[in-house]
């Protein structure tokens, strides 16, 4: 057993973190005011491979695999929960295609999209649910038109993360009246009757978007269909399974890490009654619950991420990351904000930012419930 | 202009994001501890390897990035790989440890002339030790014209002599200066943080080529580098006291910014004003 990084993932982790802080860092403030996704970015990320980490590198990509992307999304969520949720969100966008699209859907679609000149996202939620698929109303129907055969798709998407960014988004539809009868299509942008809605204006995670995508007698010819005619819900599961929920756990360990700087950096200068807060058992005893939580996440996160990478079976490990790191980066925000006091819930410390972003590492990805529900299939019987 | 390669030196220091403002002296040597402690490039270098690289396509075919140090240090110079360097080598033999400035400028003379360097660029001075002798040890050594204080270079148009414009600042103004090549320009470290290493560079980096130099390989004897070649010995560390002195100006606020001006003039913080 090796816990150490490799020569060249410190390299990778030393380039996300410069990254993060030179690039990312002085625009959070611009984050935060207008709500709005920094797409001055997008070039720069797009030139230091962000998009296409794990896209093979036959399909443009860098092949780097999941604990390279892990190793960015904690760097980046560190400096920007926002910023690592909308790139673990294009990131996501892609796997679908990458596990399941054909040879030619590959070849047409992922060059670009590691290349970052297009972006992706995936749009499962509706209003009627997220955790249970069997209430999605987006409808596919099949149709031979004097242009080619297609599916006409009409249905409305919620809360999906890049709804307005991306360019390609991989959409969920019932092709059969059947509680389990999914379709996965590639939707693109230009498509006629596909256009993003409603932007959804949420507490935090600013800077991220987030919004509704309409589908109105959307016409999307079979070459777009992402495998098979009813095993789009294996297409959506697998994606979010192992890319979501891991994307999910690195965006917590960003926080959990800049948690832990910030309540410790904070505690260390900081005197009362003479003495430095870190000298009080009480501030000690709060420092080491949250070492202990950033550490747990962390080898979680990164066992998983290493199974995937090693092609063996991971969802329970997956799911059991996502739940510890989601929950740990949330008890990690309110420590902190109580280490700062008064000062913890003050725009001026990224405490009370933190308090904000932390509670959306629970819905996205399946919630902590849902998580517990596949951790429990897992256990001996 | 005939093909020139750019020979980049880089010193792996003491990272200061991890050092968190502490930094070890070994008390019989009186140098800086390296070893066991998380290295970064000096950031000087950085800027230096920035300018080296934006040349490229331009008169310049190659950049190799050369360093001298422990082992240990050698994923740190692959780093420059990784920000686009062609090439990286370590100088690293037990022979080198204890070199002062002018024993180090004798290696590096050595490793630039392996290399074939027809321009070096390199920090004006290093995080750690900063005695800023190295760069103009190494342009003596080498015979070489040197400009310091560098901030930018370009390739020279005029002429038939292959030549670089360095964008210096001497004296708080922007100076250009013009060199034959070969030559050695020194870097200072600039306000804006340099550009990071992509992913992609990373991945690049594995197929670069990167080596170890051993002083034999080079030439060096043990009469030229380490303590017998170092003419300078570190007699005293003492930490440098920082004092400061609060005043307070009174009257209306034209009165007080002048003044205020005045002051800061004085003592050169203001710069040239451009």
């Amino acid at each position: 057993m090796d816990f150490q990084f490799t020569q060249e993932q410190e390299m990778l982790r030393r380039a996300a973190r410069e990254f993060a802080e030179n690039e990312v860092g002085p625009r959070v403030a611009q984050m935060e005011k207008t709500g709005q996704f920094p797409m001055d970015l997008v070039r720069p990320m797009a030139e230091a491979g962000f998009f296409g980490v794990t896209v093979p590198v036959e399909y443009g990509g860098l092949g780097l695999g999941y604990v390279a992307r892990l190793i960015l999304l904690e760097e980046v969520g560190r400096v920007s929960a926002a910023l690592a949720m909308a790139l673990q969100v294009f990131q996501l966008g892609i796997e679908p295609i990458v596990s399941f699209g054909t040879d030619e859907q590959k070849r047409r679609l992922l060059p670009p999209l590691a290349r970052g000149e297009r972006l992706a996202t995936v749009a499962v939620t509706e209003a009627g649910g997220g955790s249970d698929p069997s209430s999605t109303k987006t409808a596919a129907r099949f149709e031979r038109r004097p242009e080619g055969e297609g599916y006409v798709l009409d249905g409305r998407k919620v809360f999906i993360t890049n709804a307005h960014l991306a360019d390609v988004q991989v959409v969920l539809a019932k092709t059969k009246d059947e509680p389990k009868e999914f379709t996965a299509f590639i939707v693109e942008r230009g498509m006629a009757g596909f256009k993003p809605g409603r932007e959804e204006h949420k507490v935090g995670l600013l800077g991220c978007d987030t919004g509704e995508v309409i589908l109105e007698g959307c016409f999307v010819p079979v070459a777009n269909r992402l495998g098979n005619e009813g095993e789009g819900l294996k297409t959506a599961l697998k994606a979010i399974s192992e890319a979501g929920r891991s994307g999910m756990a690195g965006v917590s360990l960003g926080l959990l890490r800049a948690c832990v700087e910030t309540a410790g950096g904070y505690a260390a200068k900081r005197e009362v009654s003479g003495r430095p807060l870190n000298r009080y058992q009480g501030i000690q005893w709060k420092l080491a619950d949250l070492v202990t939580d950033r550490d747990a996440a962390t080898l979680l996160a990164y066992r998983a991420c290493w199974l995937k990478d090693q092609g063996k079976r991971c969802d329970a490990e997956m799911a059991t990351a996502k739940y510890f790191a989601s929950e740990a980066a949330i008890r990690a925000a309110k420590t902190a904000a109580e280490v700062l006091g008064g000062y913890g819930y003050m725009e001026e410390f990224a405490t009370q930012r933190y308090l904000r972003d932390a509670q959306l590492m629970i819905p996205s990805a399946g919630t902590s419930d849902v998580m517990r529900m596949v951790i429990a299939r897992s256990a001996p019987s | 202009m005939d093909p020139v390669t750019v020979v980049v030196l880089v010193k792996p220091v003491p990272d200061p994001r991890k050092s968190r403002g502490s930094v070890v002296i070994n008390p019989e040597k009186k140098t800086v501890r390296r070893q066991g402690v998380p290295l970064a490039l000096n950031l000087a270098d950085r800027y230096a390897l920035e300018a080296a690289l934006a040349l490229k396509g331009r008169g310049v075919t190659k950049v190799v990035a050369v360093a001298m140090g422990p082992p240990e240090a050698a994923g740190t110079v692959r780093e420059t790989l990784a920000l686009g360097a062609d090439e990286a080598y370590l100088l690293s033999d037990r022979l080198l440890a204890g070199s002062d400035a002018l024993a180090t400028a004798r290696a590096l003379a050595a490793a630039c002339r392996r290399a074939g360097a027809g321009l070096i660029a390199m920090g004006a001075e290093s995080s750690d030790a900063g005695t800023g002798l190295v760069g103009p040890l190494l342009a003596a050594l080498l015979g070489l014209p040197h400009v310091p204080h560098c901030r930018g270079v370009s390739v020279s148009q005029e002429g038939e002599a292959p030549g670089v414009m360095a964008e210096a600042r001497v004296d708080g103004r922007a100076v250009k200066v013009k060199a034959g090549l070969p030559a050695l320009l020194t870097f200072d470290r600039l306000d804006r943080p340099p550009k990071p290493a992509g992913f992609a560079g990373v991945v690049a980096a594995r197929s670069k080529p990167f080596a170890i130099w051993s002083a034999a390989e080079l030439g060096l004897t043990e009469e030229e580098v380490g303590p017998a070649g170092s003419p300078t010995v570190v007699r005293e560390v003492r930490p440098a006291a920082v004092t400061r002195r609060a005043v307070i100006f009174e009257g209306d606020p034209d009165t007080v910014a002048a003044r205020v001006l005045a002051v800061l003039a004085e003592k050169g913080v203001l710069g040239d004003g451009r």
